[in-house]
Parts: structure tokens; sequence; C-alpha cells
């Protein structure tokens, strides 16, 4: 197996946020309680629906990797919250302490050199690691900013 | 007389180990391993090769510990009735798992060790679907992760895996299926 090295350091710099990418902490950390719930006139999500919504595509990428026998959620009913606010005030912090561990096991992936960042995934369809991770890092970044944008809408 | 177990009581380790339920800081769904409270019966299939035909059994007993916030189990091959002075170290386990909900990452931290051997195993437990799934690394950084699948009401199966150095295999380490000892079977 080649070690990869620099792809992984390349692949880390997106996870992470470095360069032009959002840092999920700095984007999700002074939007206040009473703002959670809104969705600004106009726009179809909550800053609650989009951090779950980061939450919950990112736990599917991490179980597509290694879980055999992952099933995705719903497209795209399954990727989205059943409310628009939290359900209770423990909510938000638990799904960001979800989304942060989540994204450190996926780092730690991408960081080990035990795994073989190009070889097929048995879940099939041709897809490898780097491609999951390409496309969360895609995913990530996307919302983020949808976030920032939230957050700025709402203040 | 009085027998060990009694004296370990008197100490109040027990009582103070196990805990009646689930801590009310760990929420219902969050809940992965409340279901495993009890004992059963294990069949061993695979233990680093295939040992299906020499019908090795063993047993594990799950419960609540540490005022709720810990599921434990003690995980025994062969089980008790089975155990020998010099039982094959290959194919012997009296260890314990100790699992602890983490809100921090809003998942359970386990931990595996079996005296026997000496081995000890980190790993981080998740839901994944109908299964889960833990995943870590042995002491030599080899990525590893165990699945309970096939769940229901009185079995499951549980296997073992890690990851082979091409970095893309997962091998089979251990299998073993398991059947919920009822109460009264216990008692007798």
């Amino acid at each position: 197996m080649k070690d990869n090295g620099q792809l992984r350091e390349h692949v880390l710099y997106l996870l992470n946020g470095d360069g032009a990418h959002l840092e999920f902490d700095a984007v999700i950390k002074d939007i206040a309680p009473k703002l959670r719930g809104v969705r600004p006139k106009g726009g179809e999500h909550s800053p609650w629906e989009v951090l779950e919504h980061l939450r919950i595509a990112q736990r599917d990428v991490l179980e597509s990797i290694d879980s055999p026998n992952h099933v995705s959620p719903d497209f795209p009913s399954g990727y989205w919250p059943g409310s628009v606010s939290p359900p209770n005030e423990k909510a938000w912090e638990q799904s960001a302490a979800a989304f942060r561990a989540d994204l450190k096991a996926l780092t730690e992936i991408a960081a080990s050199p035990s795994r073989d960042l190009l070889a097929p995934l048995p879940s099939g369809e041709g897809q490898t690691i780097l491609r999951k991770l390409f496309m969360l890092a895609d995913h990530n970044s996307y919302h983020l900013g949808q976030m920032l944008l939230l957050r700025q809408l709402l203040q | 007389m009085t027998t060990i177990m009694e004296r370990v009581e008197n100490l109040g380790f027990l009582q103070t180990l196990a805990a009646p339920g689930r801590s009310p800081e760990i929420p219902a769904d969050a809940d992965l391993y409340g279901w495993l409270v009890g004992s059963w019966e294990l069949e061993v299939l695979h233990y680093g090769v295939d040992v299906s035909a020499q019908h090795i059994r063993g047993e594990a007993h799950f419960a609540w510990v540490l005022e709720g916030r810990a599921v434990q189990d003690t995980w025994i091959m062969p089980r008790r009735a089975d155990r020998r002075e010099h039982s094959d170290r290959m194919t012997n386990m009296y260890g314990t798992t100790l699992r602890v909900w983490d809100p921090s990452i809003q998942a359970w931290r386990v931990t595996w060790i079996n005296p026997v051997t000496g081995l000890r195993d980190e790993l981080i437990g998740r839901r994944a679907g109908r299964d889960i799934v833990q995943v870590g690394r042995h002491p030599d950084g080899t990525p590893i992760r165990w699945i309970f699948s096939e769940i229901a009401a009185d079995s499951f199966r549980w296997t073992g895996e890690a990851l082979d150095a091409d970095g893309k295999t997962w091998k089979l380490e251990g299998e073993f299926r398991a059947k919920r000892v009822k109460v009264q079977e216990e008692q007798r």
C-alpha cells in the first residue's frame, strides 16, 4: 500500500477548514439560542436544520466507511431533522459535539497510514475513502457558508 | 462459613458497582447497550481461526454500573463449566468490557481488558443503522471494529475485525452468536 502522505495532508487541510474553508466552531459559536430555530424571511432552513443536516450527512459518510452493513438515510428527508427548532436546550450542543467527534474520527482515518484512501469501499459503486472525504469537505464547506449567511441575516 | 463472594459483598464493592438502570444523564436515544443487560450464552464460531467445529461455548453477563453511566460485561470463553486450570490461552478469555457514555463526543468509550492474555483495546461505539459499531485500535495501532449485528430481543451476532496491512481488507478476528439466558434458566 502506498503511503499517500502528501495526499493525506491535502485532505486534512480541506477537512479542518484551512485556507478558504470555514471552520465549524468559528461559524456556529455566535448564533444565539433564540435564533437557532428561526428561518429568515424567504429562507428554507433555520440554523438548527442546517446544523443537524451537517451532522447527519457527516455521520452517513463516517458509517459508510467503517460500518459494513451501512444503509444511508432516505434522501432527502432522512438527512434533515424533523423540527425547525432544537427539541430541547441541550440539543444544539449535543449535535455540535457529535459533529466535532465524527469529524475527528474522519480526520483520524484520513491521517492513518494504515488506511488506503484509494481502495474501493466494499459498499460498491467505485467509491473510495478519498472520494467520500472530498465530497464531505465540499458539503461541509457549502453548508457552513449557508450557516454564516443565516447568522448574518438573523442578527 | 463466609464465602469469598459474601466477603466481597460485605465490603460493598458489588453494591457500589452495580446500578439499577441507566442514568438520567444519558438520553434514551443514546442508550446503545441497555438491551444487553442480563446473561447470554455464546457460541464461538471464529477466534483467530474458524473454531466452529470445536463447539466452544462461552458466556457473557451485562449490567448497568457506576450510577448508570456505564454498561459493563464479563465475557468468558470457554464458559465457567468448561474451564480448566490449563485451558488453551489461544481460546481463553475471562475479561471485562466497560462502556462509558461520553457526552462530549455523544458516543460511548469502550475499553476491553482480558487479563488472561493481557490484551487491552480502546474503541468508540456508535449506532449505525440497526447495528452497533465500535471502532478503535489494537495496542499496536491496527485499526479494529467490533460489531453487534442481527440484534433481536434474545439474540445477537458479534464480530470483531482488524484492518489488514493492505489498508483496505477487514479480516475477521472473532465471531460469536449469543442467545439470551432466561432468568429461570439462570437460577437453576
